[in-house]
């Protein structure tokens, strides 16, 4: 971690990051206006009362941008986690098991990874209800196979170590090793991938809040892109409205990405930083 | 010729097309019961379900109906779209060529574009050049393709308009032969643009990297050494080597492909298969998004075996080890 | 006058020397081998003689290239990259270290042979039977040719790589380890076949190797080096029975004599120099059991009997004085 802030690619991305985590805690705050609350300003570009002008129905696009960001961060953080311990369970188990426990997870692990995913999600999501727990369930549920298999893959070479022959010597069990001496072995590498899902996570709630699939109730950043598209902001020329959420969006992947790549070079044993 | 791997891929291919049938099934029959999500609608009488539930053989039991299903789909029988009424079948084969322009120009220049910029990336590593050429590709890759789009609207489209902000071509126009290609033409240029952005990031980083580890390999010297001309050394002998690796690993992109000309045909209202998906959305047509799901999922399954054929042709390794 | 020149060449990495200094000299059909131990920079010069040096390395001094049939000598230390793509291969070839990799994986062999040729001689008509014979040279057959690298095993790989460094018939090849990933057997062959060559093709040699029983039997003189330096050189039989340096006669005690004692060799004790913090004065000192306070002095390398030279204040040696000098003085 420390190596990692050492660097200025490291200081700006993690910068950012915590920018974007203030913003998503204290958005609401911070906010001047109430992002809900309607005008007769409609479409109005940036002017000293709406610093990112309005929306179509007259609400403060800054606002609605602070807002915005706690959805687009907690889905994205939230799936993330979820996708993280699937992934972690699927592969340890699969890895440390072996033979057809293993392939049978390599196979679902696999079709995991050729299907299409904004597709599966869209279908996922359109069969339930929308609502957020939905949304974090589909992206948490479609995102595990790449940590499945990056985690399998430590699994065992961490199965074949000194320590672990030890433990089975001593008579412990399958589960109190996977527990206690393969999964902490495994964490820092969980930990970096998943900061790497993260970016795909807030990337996919965007684009299923986009296409009509978010949380009617909140505000996100993909659904203010949604909303902007519907009311026909880009062909009026409202810059302001769907341009900032977009950016905000691209900005925290931008850094998250930056952030868990550095941060995997320093944890992946098979990966050296070659620059 | 070592068909044996090639003949196992297939065999692979096939089996996950097996998984995506059942799933599909699964999903939509089981859990997506079409006469529970038509119930919801306030239209249905009592009898209708009935007639659906036995027109959709929900009589019958889960193997028959998955029997049935498969029956239907190898017929191209898809069902029948909720809104308009038409064969899903239909409402796909109107839209899939227009999803097949888009990404199909869209794949192919990033691929061309990436591959050129990673080339030019790994043989400057650690200049300016490649530190800016990564951050680029990296913000394309964090950029949600649909903002990207809306961006290219806004500039070439209503500040300087350039290009058409949507559709594939004018609307009411009678046009043919050349006049009409070079409307659709015209029309394709933005949102083939955002589909090579969004894919132009991923062919860029693995090429890279690709040619970054094969201009370490000893042979590249070797080349050199023989009195060869450095670029007739990257041209000739890296850059066919690093290619090995980018057709297998941008096998990986298919699937985000599919998700792109969802989002991006929306922006521009490109009638294509994401625009279809996009409206059954709206619509909660599930016949045709179930249509749309398999038709994207063949096509990857698809697309990824004919990486494999296309590497298998390409490296005399896997040919004759 | 001799084929290659090489006069004060210094290989410095951020200014630290790798090479410090190196003269030889070899002579048309001549057979020089290099030793020395892994890291005392014998590849280092082999590359810069190709100037092949990656950018991180700056040489300096004067390496002169007289190949027959030219007027001009060539000033490789002065020739451009584009001049030196007309002088390798064509003059001057390398065999790389650990063939493994070397070629092309995506080629087959005869054409990457085809290539090189094609390269230097453009006007050359039918090469078919040319790159036959190449092939059959080093003991491979034409279906060798056909095949793709990994196709072959890494002794036929080796011997590929030495055919390419002859397509072009240079007056000078360069050997880089040549036998060191092969078995006894392969190295035999592989060593017949450099002297073959040379008899045949009338070929000079640069043979570079830590093995020193390859070089005192491949070789007709000897240049050993230490820490970028060069501590001794001389005619190969000269330096095997009467070597003039402290480094020379350890390596040379390091090898099993068949019939002698039979025990662990002692290996030199020590590890060679940081080139960025070299000790004072002659840079085996820290290491040399003989070492004494004129040591503090960098010695010259200088002759001490009839065509051999060594930098050591104390040669020159006779067998005897080996095993009667102490450390700390003479006795």
């Amino acid at each position: 971690m420390r190596a990692v802030l050492a660097t200025r690619r490291g200081k700006f991305s993690f910068g950012v990051l915590a920018l974007f985590l203030f913003i998503a805690v204290f958005g609401a705050l911070i906010a001047p206006q109430d992002p809900r609350a309607s005008s007769t300003d409609v479409l109005e570009g940036p002017s000293a009362a709406h610093l990112l002008g309005t929306t179509e129905v007259g609400s403060d696009v800054l606002s609605q941008l602070l807002v915005g960001a706690r959805v687009s961060i907690v889905v994205g953080f939230a799936a993330a986690v979820i996708s993280a311990v699937i992934g972690a369970a699927i592969g340890i188990v699969g890895g440390y098991f072996g033979g057809w426990t293993d392939r049978a997870f390599d196979s679902l692990e696999n079709w995991f990874l050729v299907i299409p995913q904004l597709p599966l999600m869209v279908v996922l999501a359109r069969l339930l209800d929308p609502s957020l727990t939905v949304l974090i369930a589909v992206i948490g549920l479609t995102s595990w196979a790449g940590t499945g298999r990056i985690v399998r893959a430590q699994v065992l070479t961490l199965k074949e170590r000194a320590f672990v022959e030890r433990a089975r010597a001593l008579g412990a069990s399958d589960r109190h090793i996977m527990r206690v001496h393969i999964l902490p072995n495994a964490l820092p590498l969980i930990f970096a991938n998943t900061v790497l899902i993260v970016a795909v996570a807030i990337l996919a709630e965007a684009a299923l809040a986009f296409l009509g699939l978010g949380d009617p109730e909140s505000i996100s950043w993909g659904s203010m892109i949604e909303q902007g598209f519907e009311a026909g902001a880009p062909s009026a020329g409202a810059w302001w409205y769907v341009v900032p959420p977009g950016l905000c969006i691209a900005l925290l992947v931008f850094a998250v990405g930056l952030f868990g790549y550095l941060f995997e070079q320093q944890v992946n044993p098979r990966l050296q930083e070659r620059t | 010729m070592n068909t044996r791997w090639l003949a196992g891929k297939a065999l692979t291919a096939f089996l996950t097309l097996i998984f995506v049938l059942v799933f599909n099934f699964f999903l939509f029959r089981v859990m997506g019961d079409p006469t529970s999500q038509l119930a919801r609608l306030p239209r249905a009488t009592p009898e209708e379900i009935r007639q659906l539930q036995a027109y959709y053989g929900l009589d019958k039991p889960l193997v028959g109906q998955f029997a049935d299903y498969v029956a239907d789909t190898a017929t191209a029988d898809l069902g029948i779209s909720q809104k308009t009424r038409r064969p899903v079948w239909t409402e796909i084969g109107e839209a899939l060529p227009w999803t097949l322009l888009l990404v199909g120009t869209g794949t192919l220049l990033a691929m061309v574009i990436g591959t050129w910029l990673g080339i030019v990336a790994a043989t400057r590593r650690g200049t300016r050049t490649d530190d800016g050429l990564l951050g680029f590709s990296l913000f394309t890759y964090a950029s949600p393709e649909y903002w990207i789009g809306i961006i290219l609207i806004l500039l070439f489209a209503v500040a300087i308009p350039i290009f058409p902000a949507g559709l594939q071509e004018t609307p009411g126009s009678q046009l043919t032969g050349l006049d009409r290609v070079l409307d659709i033409g015209e029309h394709l240029v933005l949102p083939a643009t955002a589909m090579t952005l969004m894919l132009l990031g991923q062919y860029f980083v693995i090429m890279r990297s690709s040619m970054v580890d094969v201009l370490t390999e000893d042979f590249v010297t070797v080349k050199r050494a023989t009195g060869l001309p450095w670029a007739r050394v990257v041209r000739g002998h890296a850059v066919p080597n690093a290619l090995l690796p980018l057709v297998t690993l941008s096998a990986i992109q298919f699937g985000i492909v599919m998700g792109g000309a969802v989002t991006i045909e929306t922006i521009f209202s490109w009638p294509g298969l994401g625009e279809l998906s996009y409206q059954a959305i709206n619509d909660k047509d599930f016949p045709v998004l179930q249509g749309t799901f398999l038709v994207f999922s063949v096509a990857v399954i698809l697309l990824n075996f004919l990486a494999d054929c296309l590497y298998f042709f390409l490296d005399p390794r896997v040919q004759a080890p | 006058m001799s084929l290659l020149e090489i006069e004060g060449l210094e290989v410095r990495h951020r200014g630290q020397p790798i090479v410090a200094g190196v003269d030889l000299a070899v002579e048309p059909g001549e057979a020089l081998g290099l030793a020395g131990e892994s890291g005392c920079g014998k590849t280092t010069t082999a590359l810069a003689i190709m100037k092949l040096l990656p950018p991180a390395l700056e040489p300096s001094g004067t390496i002169t290239l007289r190949p027959p049939g030219t007027d001009e000598p060539v000033r490789i230390d002065r020739r451009t990259e584009r001049g030196m793509q007309l002088v390798r291969w064509r003059h001057v070839s390398l065999v790389f270290q650990g063939a493994m990799n070397a070629l092309d994986p995506v080629q087959r062999v005869d054409r990457q042979i085809l290539e090189a040729i094609r390269l230097h001689e453009p006007r050359a008509g039918k090469l078919g039977g040319r790159i036959k014979e190449l092939l059959n040279t080093v003991g491979l057959t034409s279906a060798h040719g056909r095949a793709y690298p990994h196709q072959l095993s890494g002794g036929q790989r080796q011997r590929a790589m030495i055919a390419l460094a002859l397509a072009c018939r240079p007056a000078l090849v360069i050997a880089d380890e040549p036998t060191t990933a092969l078995d006894v057997i392969m190295q035999a062959q592989v060593l017949e076949l450099l002297e073959r060559l040379r008899t045949e093709l009338g070929l000079a040699l640069i043979l570079i190797s830590h093995d020193l029983a390859v070089l005192a039997e491949a070789c007709d003189r000897l240049a050993v080096m230490y820490a970028g330096r060069i501590v001794e050189s001389g005619p190969a039989e000269q330096v095997f029975r009467a070597p003039q340096h402290p480094y020379t006669k350890r390596l040379l005690d390091s090898l099993p004599v068949i019939g002698g004692a039979r025990g662990v060799a002692d290996p030199i004790p020590g590890t060679p120099p940081d080139p960025h913090d070299p000790p004072e004065g002659c840079t085996f000192r820290p290491r040399c059991p003989y070492a004494a306070d004129v040591c503090l002095e960098e010695p010259a390398l200088r002759e001490v009997a009839s065509g051999q030279r060594a930098a050591c204040h104390f040669a020159p040696w006779e067998p005897e004085s080996w095993a009667v000098r102490r450390p700390g003085g003479t006795p």
